[in-house]
């Protein structure tokens, strides 16, 4: 059975080679693409979004104003996200995290390093 | 800027430009012997320009002729690109990534600053509207890729006033 994914960054390149990754480590996924967290807001249906990969850089509304704004409403917070951001210091990852991100990965990534945090939040989902 | 720190964050940059270019688009890439100039202008076909602000202020600038970034994005995707808004849209990505994972490098050393979303710049010789030199100039790296292309990451950096 598919997993739908939402995918949330301002590269279209970025988006496509989640999606690429992603089928790589073996997930059957369903992307729902996003251009920025308003994009993502506007887009995001909590029935059928289950695990949400977002940057945290973006144009618009950045990823982290849009982590807060999933967390914040009752219908949506419950679905897992997955930081995938340049930005790597303590803290931001720590800012992330504090915000409702479930984990957080750094680019450039590796698929392995993806199937690593993916196998982790869906675990717990 | 002291030296030793303006120093630190041309290695940053030449660490980050080979692991993201080794981890994400599986190509070597070998520094060259750094310059200076004093042109706003593009070097090549497709130009990043990203800006920093913090403890620092300044610009990092990524150019690529066509057919480097047209590679480069093929190889990241593991197909073929050939749209062009796809080839300047990983452009962007790739400056993203080599500015990102060298801001936080930096940061280790306590030298913190945000970074802009990259703005493109499209034609060799275009005015890099979006810095300004005040005299000072562009600390320029060449680097050679396993194709013998050649692609330059630039760095204008000073104290923030």
């Amino acid at each position: 059975m598919s997993i739908k994914v939402m995918i949330v960054d301002d590269s279209l390149v970025m988006r496509k080679l989640v999606i690429k990754s992603l089928k790589q480590i073996g997930v059957d996924v369903d992307p729902v693409e996003a251009s920025d967290g308003k994009d993502a807001l506007k887009k995001l249906d909590p029935k059928s979004i289950q695990l949400i990969i977002s940057d945290w850089n973006m144009p618009q509304m950045d990823g982290l104003t849009f982590v807060k704004k999933v967390r914040e409403t009752k219908d949506k917070k419950h679905i897992p996200i997955i930081m995938l951001t340049t930005e790597g210091s303590m803290a931001k990852f720590e800012e992330a995290l504090n915000c409702g991100v479930d984990d957080y990965i750094t680019k450039p990534f590796t698929p392995d390093k993806l199937k690593k945090k993916f196998d982790k939040v869906m675990g717990k989902a | 800027m002291n030296e030793k720190l303006f120093q630190s964050i041309v290695r940053s940059l030449i660490i980050a430009a080979q692991d993201v270019f080794q981890t994400m688009i599986s190509m070597e890439v070998k520094p060259k012997e750094p310059f200076a100039r004093k042109g706003l202008d593009s070097l090549a076909d497709i130009t990043g320009v990203i800006s920093l602000t913090g403890n620092i202020v300044g610009s990092v600038i990524l150019s690529m002729d066509a057919r480097t970034a047209q590679k480069a994005v093929s190889n990241m995707l593991g197909d073929q690109v050939e749209v062009e808004q796809e080839i300047v849209d990983g452009a962007g990505e790739i400056t993203n990534m080599v500015v990102g994972m060298a801001k936080t490098e930096l940061s280790n050393i306590s030298c913190d600053f945000e970074i802009s979303v990259p703005v493109m710049i499209l034609g060799k010789g275009s005015v890099i509207k979006h810095l300004s030199l005040e005299g000072s100039s562009l600390t320029t790296i060449p680097f050679e890729t396993e194709d013998a292309d050649v692609f330059h990451l630039e760095l204008y950096a000073k104290d923030a006033p």
